[in-house]
């Protein structure tokens, strides 16, 4: 959900796709500091696919030299350089495993990291034009995938490639006429590789618009959940998933059958490609072109071969959506982030001037037009008009949430631009709409104003903002843990949560967006009270639907369509008999 | 934790595809499984006899064997599909009549997002691991016990050497699934820690900048990213660990076979083949270890969905919800609550607490109170979308606990808070509250919601598409809409929501003009005094508490709280009280 105002996406460059070979370079450089490590994995990428070419080579051998012929020493020291082999390959193994799932878990730590904490140097409208789910995902899980990938792919397909080049030369030098002969296959396993994937893709899409039209079923009939019961409509509500049910179970069903030809198709080959090589083997056999041994090296290699060639085709394809997922979660780093500026002013007095101000979304039509302002330190100022005025624009302006397009905004003479932002942030407190708690107790929700403040603190923090009453009665009083959603307390009682907080910040510059509008008459006398409280001697901002709350502001200004029409106190403005008389007039009449 | 048992009456229907697809997954395991046997046969009697008729007799069986495993893949794919798929069907079918019937309060604390999941690729999970079971992960155990049931067929002294690991391998290979399954979880259990922080920081931004917590939440990120570091290396490493080890264990196997084959050759104990043949299984067993990754993967993936599924599966459901029967015509029920008390499911603190109240039968009643003071749970309470817990809820004398809900529900017009419509025509959502209304009646019920004129003025009229979540209406549209639903139902009850803060207030004052004027008996939630001076009766909730009851008048004679609500509106609107 946007923080402040609406979101909009209209202002947020989309960066191109870039591709996968640029990802895979940028992920080059998180490898920089693990160089050596990396050198290492690879050299022992090399001595591991020299090992699953020697072991085979070596059984052969010791087969023919320990069973067809009468065993002689050399035999015995055969079979020690296949156990010499054997040990290698376990420490090969081991150490590439190991080494290699720790530096791509490091290298995906790193890219968190780095990425999160970018995100924290992003402009607050990025995040009001994307989805908090979505985000997140894009650091969870496609990371995740990332490391499983950088982990085990990686080693697997280089090792495949490595042992399939191996592989063809040793088979050829062998016997040129048993390597032809275990090749047969591989044109039958692309034309059945080929077979396959002209059909799934349709598949595939089918299965996933019934998904889609599924779910997207599901989505609304759970969202009216309580009309449906209501209205007795659970009946036709299973019938209706029923229908798009089946259809997902006929398109899944084929999606599946075709996609599982695969493996058996992979084990066809093996299974014909090992009978030929024995046939063809052992007629070489007997006209004394090969031995026994040979033969049976020609079907591990043939195992071996179908099985790296499976190999590469399976993990490019997951390496390749993997690269997808990171190259996402790169994406955000190519956010611009928020320039910021140079002056560092601890405190501020709180005057506020818009001077000529200008806003529009990039390519966008003008949303304020030449706003000029002055809140003198410790004003209060009211923004009113329709909706689309520009009212939360100006107050997202102020906020930096955008910056102007033309014109400049001043706090205590100096641009805002120019101001250190964490300086000004300090000064500003909100209290919006939308009561913005976190997932904790009551007392750290208030206490993230300010770590260091003391319980005694919170406390009176708490009785000013006529919160304390309410916490003392909640069954673990400062304790209770607060939730997003389930109502524990209600929305006033947020809102005075929120209050409280800002009273403990002390800014100098106080923010009031509908801050009284979700919540019921009850309530907003304690409200108004603490609200009264809060802006005491600070400059304030204030967005109300409302007149009557507004009616002790020092400056009222009326915005139509982006322009201020009128601009002075309540009773200024009422004599002018203008565009808040006639809106005062007609709320009068609403509200009866 | 959960069971798998929860799953059984989903599979148990499609046993007959799934044990076909098993059986013939077998006879593919048994050709792979013959496979050395012809070799040695090939090698014993054709080689090494020279007999050129005998190596292609014995080939020309293997390829023909080859192509009937084929066959047999092929077929079993389309039956293992099927039951899987058939399953997956049946287990979402289940799942979301489960949500459907659901009361209210079962699945609150669940997001939409979740639900979902739950009913889509969770689902897909377990169809996947019911699919690979009958494919590959029961292949793998057979294979590797054929293999050395067959390896000590062929020289039991030889193969003794496979009988002795193979209990080895065995404890090797459940202790890794077990343990790589725990490890699996703890690393789920911090990525979804990692989420919910992200998501926190996400919605929180601006308070953090406000703040400048940018750091403290930095330092909160890097101590969860590197848990979750910690944990995802620790389960990784496990299978890449343990499966080389094997490896070796059965490649120092093979050496011993090969050993003791030469020495049995020269005492001519045994023949080459038999000696290849062991030596060939040997190395087919290796060749199972490949999947155990990718086993372990899939099932603690398949794992963490069934916890999420059978959370759904094993929640209650509504009783009373088989179709009702025609509906009989009823007059407008007296309501009356006596000591009424209510808390949400697994929240200690009641929302309403001893309410008693009367409503004569055609009466109006508007309720008053803060948010959170319990308005909207009497309503639900009324439809029985909760169970009280206290206390009784009445029409005409009889405890609504004692109809069976559809029944009841029959008798309601509900509009509730937030509008609900869903996709479809806008004749489509008023037929919610009567299936076979003729056009005429949906006009009516239109006319008296305020709402037929616009609804003419659509270019499609009643037949005007509308957007999910009526998408396309403003919020005042969309409100009048619901009531129009309502009322189409010629309600004994009308139930209304506070369904009128977004109309006008020329419109709101017709809506509520024709609300008094009904046969029905309706209870009113609302903010504003103006409907509540029309009112018979007006309630007045705090904090769950009915604390005043009677008309306007006499509201304004005893109750200060009423009196304070009265003023801080007419002050509001600039309007003199007037009684």
């Amino acid at each position: 959900m946007p923080l402040l105002g609406r979101a909009n996406s209209a202002g947020v460059p989309r960066t191109r796709n870039t591709g996968w070979s640029k990802t895979l370079a940028r992920l080059w450089r998180y490898r920089v500091d693990y160089r050596a490590r990396l050198l290492l994995v690879l050299a022992s990428v090399l001595i591991g696919a020299a090992l699953v070419l020697l072991a085979p080579y070596l059984l052969g051998l010791a087969i023919d030299q320990l069973l067809v012929v009468q065993p002689t020493g050399s035999a015995w020291a055969m079979i020690a350089s296949l156990a010499v082999v054997y040990l290698l390959q376990l420490g090969v193994a081991l150490g590439q495993n190991y080494v290699m799932i720790s530096l791509a878990q490091h290298t995906v730590m790193h890219v968190r990291r780095e990425v999160f904490a970018h995100l924290h140097g992003l402009p607050l409208a990025w995040f009001a034009a994307r989805h908090a789910g979505e985000v997140a995902s894009r650091l969870t899980n496609d990371l995740e995938n990332l490391g499983q990938t950088l982990s085990q792919a990686v080693l697997r397909i280089g090792t495949s490639l490595v042992v399939f080049i191996g592989m063809l030369g040793l088979m050829f030098w062998l016997n040129p006429l048993l390597a032809i002969v275990s090749l047969i296959v591989v044109p039958m396993m692309f034309g059945g590789l080929r077979w396959v994937g002209s059909r799934t893709p349709v598949l595939f899409k089918r299965q996933q618009a019934d998904l889609g039209a599924l779910a997207g079923y599901a989505d609304e009939a759970l969202a009216v959940h309580m009309a449906s019961k209501a209205f007795g409509r659970e009946h036709a509500a299973v019938e209706a998933f029923e229908q798009r049910n089946r259809h997902l179970h006929v398109s899944a069903y084929w999606a599946q059958a075709y996609s599982g030809f695969l493996s058996k198709l992979m084990y066809v080959c093996d299974n014909l490609s090992f009978s030929l090589i024995l046939v063809v083997g052992a007629i070489l056999t007997l006209n004394g072109k090969a031995s026994i041994g040979v033969v049976i090296t020609f079907c591990e290699y043939a195992r071996q071969f179908s099985r790296q060639l499976n190999q590469v085709s399976t993990q490019i394809s997951t390496v390749l959506a993997t690269l997808a997922g990171a190259e996402r979660a790169f994406e955000m780093l190519d956010e611009a982030q928020e320039p910021d500026g140079l002056i560092e002013q601890r405190s501020l007095r709180g005057d506020i001037r818009f001077e000529g101000v200008d806003f529009a979304y990039a390519g966008g039509l003008p949303v304020v037009c030449g706003i000029d302002l002055h809140v003198p330190a410790g004003q209060t100022l009211a923004l009113i008009g329709p909706t689309g005025a520009g009212k939360t624009t100006l107050v997202q302006l102020l906020s930096r949430f955008h910056d102007v397009s033309g014109g400049r905004i001043l706090i205590d003479g100096i641009d805002l631009r120019d101001l250190r932002r964490r300086d000004v942030r300090r000064q500003m407190g909100f209290v919006m709409q939308e009561p913005l708690l976190f997932d904790a107790s009551v007392r750290d929700n208030i206490r993230y104003a300010r770590a260091e403040a003391s319980d005694a603190q919170i406390e009176a923090a708490c009785r000013l903002a006529n919160a304390h009453g309410f916490i003392e009665k909640l069954p673990r009083g400062y304790h209770t843990l607060l939730r997003h959603e389930g109502g524990d307390i209600s929305q006033g009682q947020r809102q005075l949560l929120t209050i409280a907080r800002a009273i403990l910040a002390d800014p100098k510059i106080l923010i009031l967006d509908e801050a009284t509008s979700n919540i019921d008459t009850l309530t907003e006398v304690h409200l108004q009270q603490a609200l009264a409280r809060l802006m005491q001697g600070r400059t304030c901002l204030i967005i109300a639907h409302r007149l009557s709350t507004i009616r002790q502001a020092d400056q009222i200004v009326v915005l139509e369509q982006g322009r201020i029409v009128e601009k002075g106190s309540h009773d200024q403005l009422m004599n002018n008999a203008g565009a808040y008389h006639s809106l005062y007039v007609e709320q009068q009449g609403a509200a009866y | 934790m959960a069971r798998f048992s929860i799953l059984l009456p989903y599979l148990r229907p499609h046993r007959r595809s799934l044990s076909i697809a098993f059986g013939l997954m077998l006879c593919e395991a048994l050709v792979e499984l013959s496979y050395p046997l012809f070799m040695l046969q090939l090698i014993d009697r054709g080689v090494l006899t020279h007999d050129q008729r005998q190596v292609l007799l014995w080939g020309s069986s293997m390829v023909i064997l080859a192509l009937f495993s084929f066959a047999c893949g092929i077929t079993s794919t389309f039956y293992a599909a099927d039951g899987g798929q058939s399953f997956a069907r049946d287990l979402r079918a289940a799942l979301f009549s489960r949500l459907a019937f659901a009361p209210l309060a079962a699945f609150q604390r669940l997001s939409t997002a979740s639900l979902l999941t739950r009913l889509t690729s969770d689902t897909n999970q377990l169809q996947n691991a019911v699919f690979m079971c009958v494919r590959l992960y029961l292949r793998a155990p057979l294979i590797i016990l054929g293999a050395v049931v067959l390896a000590l067929a062929v020289d039991s002294t030889l193969a003794a050497v496979l009988a002795l690991a193979t209990p080895l391998i065995g404890f090797a290979l459940s202790w890794t699934l077990g343990r790589g399954l725990r490890l699996f979880r703890l690393a789920q259990e911090q990525l979804d820690r990692l989420t919910s922080l992200l998501r926190e920081n996400f919605n929180g931004m601006q308070l953090i900048r406000a703040y400048g917590r940018g750091e403290h939440e930095q330092l909160r990120f890097i101590g969860a990213a590197e848990a979750l570091r910690r944990r995802a290396t620790q389960a990784m490493q496990l299978s890449e660990m343990v499966v080389p080890a094997l490896i070796l264990l059965l490649n120092l196997c093979t050496l011993a076979i090969l050993w003791g084959g030469s020495r049995r050759i020269m005492n001519h104990g045994i023949s080459p083949g038999e000696v290849v043949a062991i030596l060939n299984y040997t190395a087919r067993i290796i060749g199972e270890f490949a999947f155990l990754s990718m086993i372990l993967t899939n099932l603690s993936m398949a794992r963490s969905a069934l916890g999420r599924v059978s959370e759904v599966l094993d929640g209650e459901t509504e009783a009373g919800l088989e179709e009702p029967p025609q509906r009989q015509p009823c007059a407008a029920p007296a309501v009356t609550s006596t000591h009424l008390g209510f808390a949400y499911p697994g929240q200690g603190q009641q929302v309403l607490r001893n309410v008693s109240f009367a409503v004569q039968p055609g009466h109006t009643a508007v309720i008053l109170g803060a948010t959170g003071s319990g308005k909207t749970s009497l309503l639900q309470l009324l439809a029985r979308l909760h169970d009280t817990d206290e206390g009784q809820l009445c029409f005409d004398g009889q405890d609504i606990q004692g109809v069976p809900l559809a029944t009841l529900r029959q008798r309601i017009g509900y509009v509730t808070q937030a509008p609900m419509l869903v996709s479809g025509s806008i004749a489509d959502n008023l037929r919610w509250g009567k299936r076979d209304a003729t056009l005429a009646e949906l006009a009516e019920a239109a006319k008296k919601a305020q709402i037929h004129e616009l609804i003419l003025s659509l270019p499609d009229g009643y037949d005007t598409v509308l957007q999910a979540h009526g998408g396309n209406l403003s919020g005042g549209q969309k409100q009048r809409l619901c009531v129009a639903r309502a009322l189409l139902r010629q309600p004994d009850l009308l139930l209304l929501d506070d369904c009128t803060s977004a109309l006008d207030a020329h419109t709101e004052a017709a809506l509520l003009n024709v609300i008094n004027g009904l046969p029905c008996t309706t209870l009113l939630v609302t903010q504003k005094i103006s409907a509540a001076r029309r009112a018979d009766t007006v309630l007045l909730l705090e904090g769950g508490q009915l604390t005043a009851q009677g008309t306007h008048a006499e509201l304004l004679e005893k109750s200060t709280v009423y009196r304070q609500i009265v003023e801080s509106q007419s002050r509001n609107a600039g309007v003199a009280l007037s009684a």
